[in-house]
């Protein structure tokens, strides 16, 4: 069983395909990331799952019931049991925080329904906060009220988009780390739309990553990372150093040297690896490959290099800072790990 | 992405509806015209006399329309553009004349210059009351224009005022035009400065006809010729602000604007100090005189005309606002061609002068509602089909303010199309609504000629008993109406032009 199941799901605005034969199901209780860039059509896809848009193909189920099929919506917006959380929250402006997170409750006025207000204001740590209005409250609480609305009438799936992306880069990281905690102690189910793949990477359970309207690779963030199935999915994943390389079977040359290979292929090939898989060599091997450092970048932390290899090919490397040698100094590099390649 | 959805039926029928209803009393107006055959009609139209009050007509909306948009912008520059202290203060003076009725302004000249009466006293009072509708969409636009190409001109090598009529009266021309179109439209269908200047115009002559009685198809032909002349305005005006230009770049404009210093702006003051002196003081100053030289007051008969006043407008602001909601949302939220039905039809309403409307409810009653005519029901239906598309703008521009995204959220939390429209989409929008509201209830209360027309016989309102006494020239009991009437229009006019105000001084 599912909680959300796409199948075949395109479509297109007036003569502009924005997605293509679209599939992914999301099981109960886990989170799935929805990532891609700015203008791919996650913000239509969320509208088709909750019943703004009709896809002009393709299948869309919601807790095993069918709920828009080829052109057609089967059910109506407010009966699917999808709790919307949009970005910036949108909050009802004339409304208090707990007459917010009633709005989907029936019998508003009823005890049931004021034991579930608090419950939601405490499941997001508000409970103080019930009779503010919307405009009083933080751009972080905001949203943390955003979500209780949503999860309040217990909806098959919450579907976040870009909940973070109005809210600055210090506070997104803890209102993150709240709101990835509520939904987990609630054990609800969620979708959760960004273009922000560290975002995607540290919260979802899975991630589906939509490139050029359709759907390159699904699977959990460790695998996405490790084992992108083509370049655009590494290089969008995570950064990429890339190198010419000639493929043998298991292993490829380049001037990073002789790689492993994480999956055999012959030929020419494009080879990437993370930028933390380089190091410095201090080994004096006359076989590794020697570059010059042509500019280096300090982020406290840590810091990066890039080097200009002996056939000119340029690679950048993520060192300890306390590493990073000097612009213009000859150094030798290793590669620690296995490389992607693609033909 | 635009919004294709249908709209639920809950809202489009009322809506519906609400146009029609509006428009309906136009098909008596046209019936009571052919009476007497098409033939008829067509030698009415080309009759010399029609010829000769087209002309007058025409001259009087040019000279008018021109003058405000010359004041108009002087004004507004004034306002945006000089260092003049209290800008704000200065901004709401120069908006009061939209408070003071043109009758009550044109007999407040003409019983201070006598000879003032005709062509030039009612161009003079009709400039006076209409510049605001220059004034204020230009000031806004000033406001938001780029200081920055000014001074490019000037580096250019461009003298001061060279930079004024080059660069900065182009990217203000599309407010002035607007602006003036709407002053056009608001002198054609001008009923009361015009009669009290005894100038045969249109509106004067539509209501002698009808006066006279014995001709009811003369009434009726010149009311349609009347409205195709305000039709064609309305649609200029609507294709000119589609056209209104904004800016290029992403610069941001809030470069502090360089003002002028009131030296150079002095003969800018003169027109300034004469727009008030002229519009605001004379009608003021006069109607206090009025007060204080007239005997006896009969107080118990102006509280009660107040009352009635209000009673009448109460009933006309709820009306329309009931009748203006479901068409405002239908045009706001709505896309389809039943939307571009309704909208079309508001516009026409828009373009309609109240005589003509009052004439239409008028032969609309006669034949169809006989035990309303002279009633108030009538009188409040006349007066909802002109204040329609005030209310409507005004409800539609606040639910388009506000974002889509509450109405989203609602139905995903399974609150249904129309209990989202009672649940969000009008609570948030309700300031919109009440100033609808208010517009409604003001113009109610100065309404004249569909208020002489519809009303109930022995009902008197506020401007009515100004109409009755001046037209015997009772100076001494007119002050207490005029006084009472234009302190009434004062604050909401204030705080419809603060949103402006605000807008524009910063």
């Amino acid at each position: 069983m599912s909680a959300l199941e796409l199948r075949g799901v395109s479509h297109s605005f007036e003569d502009t395909p924005v997605l293509h034969e679209i599939g992914f199901s999301v099981s109960p209780g886990t989170i799935t990331a929805l990532l891609g860039p700015s203008g791919v059509g996650k913000t239509t896809l969320l509208r088709i799952i909750c019943g703004f848009e009709t896809p002009q193909r393709g299948i869309v189920t919601i807790n095993d019931r069918i709920v828009a099929r080829d052109g057609e919506s089967l059910v109506a917006p407010e009966h699917r049991g999808v709790g919307l959380v949009p970005q910036e929250g949108a909050l009802f402006p004339h409304l208090t925080v707990a007459e917010n997170i009633a709005f989907g409750l029936q019998r508003r006025r009823s005890s049931i329904t004021r034991q579930r207000v608090q419950q939601m204001l405490q499941l997001v740590d508000l409970a103080e906060s019930a009779d503010r209005r919307p405009h009083e409250l933080s751009g972080g609480m905001q949203q943390r009220v955003a979500l209780a609305r949503a999860l309040a009438p217990n909806p098959a799936i919450v579907l976040l988009d870009e909940p973070f992306a109005s809210l600055d880069a210090a506070l997104r990281v803890t209102v993150r780390t709240e709101i990835v905690d509520a939904l987990r102690r609630s054990g609800a189910t969620a979708l959760w739309v960004t273009h922000d793949q560290q975002e995607a990477l540290s919260c979802a359970d899975e991630v589906v990553v939509l490139l050029d309207r359709r759907i390159a690779q699904h699977g959990a963030p460790v695998d996405l990372y490790r084992s992108p199935l083509t370049r655009s999915v590494a290089e969008f994943v995570g950064e990429a150093v890339r190198v010419r390389g000639v493929a043998n079977g298991t292993h490829a040359s380049s001037a990073l040297g002789e790689l492993s290979l994480t999956q055999p292929l012959h030929g020419e090939v494009t080879v990437i690896v993370r930028p933390e898989q380089i190091e410095l060599d201090d080994t004096q091997n006359p076989q590794s490959p020697q570059g010059r450092v042509i500019a280096t970048r300090f982020y406290g932390h840590d810091g990066e290099i890039d080097v200009r290899l002996h056939n000119g090919e340029v690679v950048v490397a993520r060192l300890h800072a306390r590493l990073l040698p000097t612009v213009g100094s000859d150094i030798a590099l290793r590669v620690i790990g296995q490389a992607l390649a693609f033909a | 992405m635009t919004r294709l959805l249908r709209a639920p039926v809950a809202l489009a029928a009322p809506a519906l509806l609400a146009v029609i209803v509006a428009l309906v009393p136009l098909v008596y107006l046209l019936d009571t015209s052919l009476q007497r055959g098409l033939q008829s009609v067509v030698s009415e139209i080309f009759l010399s006399q029609t010829a000769t009050l087209v002309a007058r007509s025409l001259a009087l909306t040019v000279v008018v329309t021109l003058a405000c948009a010359i004041v108009g912008t002087i004004n507004a520059w004034f306002v945006v553009r000089s260092s003049v202290p209290l800008r704000a203060l200065w901004l709401m003076l120069l908006s009061m004349p939209l408070a003071i009725p043109s009758y009550l302004s044109a007999f407040a000249w003409i019983t201070w210059i006598p000879s003032f009466n005709g062509f030039f006293g009612a161009a003079l009072v009709l400039t006076l009351a209409s510049y605001p509708y220059v004034m204020l969409p230009v000031a806004a636009m000033l406001r938001n224009a780029d200081p920055q190409l000014e001074d490019v001109a000037r580096s250019l090598g461009v003298g001061v005022f060279g930079a004024l009529m080059r660069v900065t009266l182009r990217q203000i021309a599309p407010a002035i035009w607007a602006g003036s179109l709407l002053v056009a439209l608001y002198v054609v269908s001008d009923f009361g400065a015009v009669a009290v200047m005894r100038i045969e115009t249109f509106t004067w002559v539509i209501y002698g006809a009808y006066r006279a009685g014995f001709d009811p198809t003369r009434a009726a032909t010149l009311s349609l010729v009347l409205i195709a002349i305000a039709l064609l305005l309305v649609v200029v005006e609507r294709r000119v602000r589609g056209r209104t230009a904004q800016r290029v770049g992403a610069g941001t404009a809030r470069v502090s604007i360089q003002r002028s210093p009131l030296s150079v702006a002095l003969p800018a003051l003169l027109v300034v100090v004469g727009s008030v002196g002229f519009g605001v003081g004379v009608p003021v100053v006069s109607s206090i005189t009025w007060m204080r030289n007239g005997s006896a007051i009969n107080w118990s008969e102006v509280w009660s005309t107040i009352g009635a006043s209000f009673g009448v407008g109460a009933l006309t602001g709820g009306a329309t606002v009931l009748l203006a909601l479901p068409v405002g949302i239908l045009i706001a939220r709505f896309k389809g061609r039943l939307t571009d039905f309704t909208e079309g039809a508001v516009y026409v309403t828009h373009s309609l002068p109240g005589i003509v409307v009052a004439l239409s409810v008028v032969y609309f009653g006669i034949s169809f509602a006989r035990p309303l005519y002279q009633q108030i029901p009538l009188l409040v239906f006349g007066q909802m089909i002109i204040f329609l598309p005030l209310v409507v703008g005004s409800v539609r521009t606040s639910i388009e303010q506000s974002r889509t995204v509450y109405e989203d959220v609602s139905r995903s939390l399974g609150t249904s199309r129309m209990n989202t429209i009672f649940r969000i989409t009008i609570p948030l929008a309700m300031p919109g609504i009440a100033a609808g509201g208010a517009l409604a209830v003001l113009g109610a209360v100065k309404e004249l000629p569909t208020t002489l027309i519809l009303r109930p016989t022995g009902l008197d309102t506020l401007a009515t008993s100004i109409w009755k006494y001046s037209s015997v020239s009772d100076f001494g009991a007119i002050g207490p109406y005029a006084v009472a009437l234009m302190l009434l229009a004062a604050l909401p006019t204030a705080i419809l032009s603060t949103v402006t105000v605000l807008k524009v001084v910063r």
